[in-house]
């Protein structure tokens, strides 16, 4: 892949993501997922995993860092 | 210290990060995929705050040019010019700015879910978390193990490359 065709990608992909977040969501839910509340049982293990696996990328990438 | 003497541990530990990234987006992208899907008990549990939504795609997206930039180097070397290095910082100083915005921004809710995590004891399904997350670190151990079986031809040239 030439960086031309990189670039591009990256462009593209970015616009796209970004376009997607806009979008015009309905508000359904009674909090946003940054706040503290009951969450299904099925939704609070994704945000476990989420948080130990993001737990672990900062350590490493902290500790790794620090000479 | 000289920026060369670093290489070899920066590719070892660019290539022990893969998996667990892996599983970071894999998650990630499951939930926002469900909410954008419309099930139920994800769009209960409401989007992240607005800030988060927008800068997501570019730590996603610049997660991925640092890594993707970041092995071509590893495998081509300069063959197809420094631009590639100069891909590989840019990337790296967008993800670096998108990071900071996403751990603020997670930090309080993300850390309540790992105490939640250690809180609730050994049930199956906190094994399995656990497991996934042990076994991306293992295999990014093999995979960086795997890469000194391959010679990079990177040779760092000063700030030009």
């Amino acid at each position: 892949m030439s960086f031309g065709s990189f670039f591009l990608v990256v462009l593209v992909a970015t616009a796209l993501g970004g376009a997607l977040q806009l979008a015009p969501l309905p508000r359904v839910g009674p909090r946003q997922h940054s706040e503290s509340g009951p969450l299904m049982p099925g939704v609070a293990a994704n945000e476990r995993l989420t948080a130990l696996t993001g737990g672990l990328l900062f350590v490493l990438i902290v500790r790794l860092m620090s000479p | 210290m000289r920026v060369q003497d670093w290489l070899p541990a920066h590719f070892l530990v660019g290539f022990l990060l893969i998996p667990p990234l892996a599983l970071k987006l894999a998650s990630t992208g499951y939930r926002a995929a469900r909410y954008y899907m419309g099930n139920p008990g994800y769009r209960l549990a409401g989007p992240p705050h607005m800030l988060l939504r927008l800068s997501a795609p570019i730590l996603v997206i610049s997660t991925g040019a640092v890594f993707a930039s970041g092995i071509e180097l590893w495998l081509f070397g300069l063959r197809f010019g420094n631009l590639w290095v100069a891909a590989h910082k840019l990337s790296f100083v967008v993800f670096s700015v998108a990071t900071g915005v996403h751990v603020l921004g997670h930090l309080h809710r993300s850390g309540e879910a790992a105490v939640e995590e250690v809180a609730g004891g050994r049930s199956p399904e906190a094994l399995t978390r656990r497991s996934l997350v042990i076994g991306s670190l293992v295999v990014g151990a093999v995979l960086a193990a795997a890469s000194l079986l391959y010679a990079t031809p990177f040779q760092f040239l000063g700030d030009g490359g």
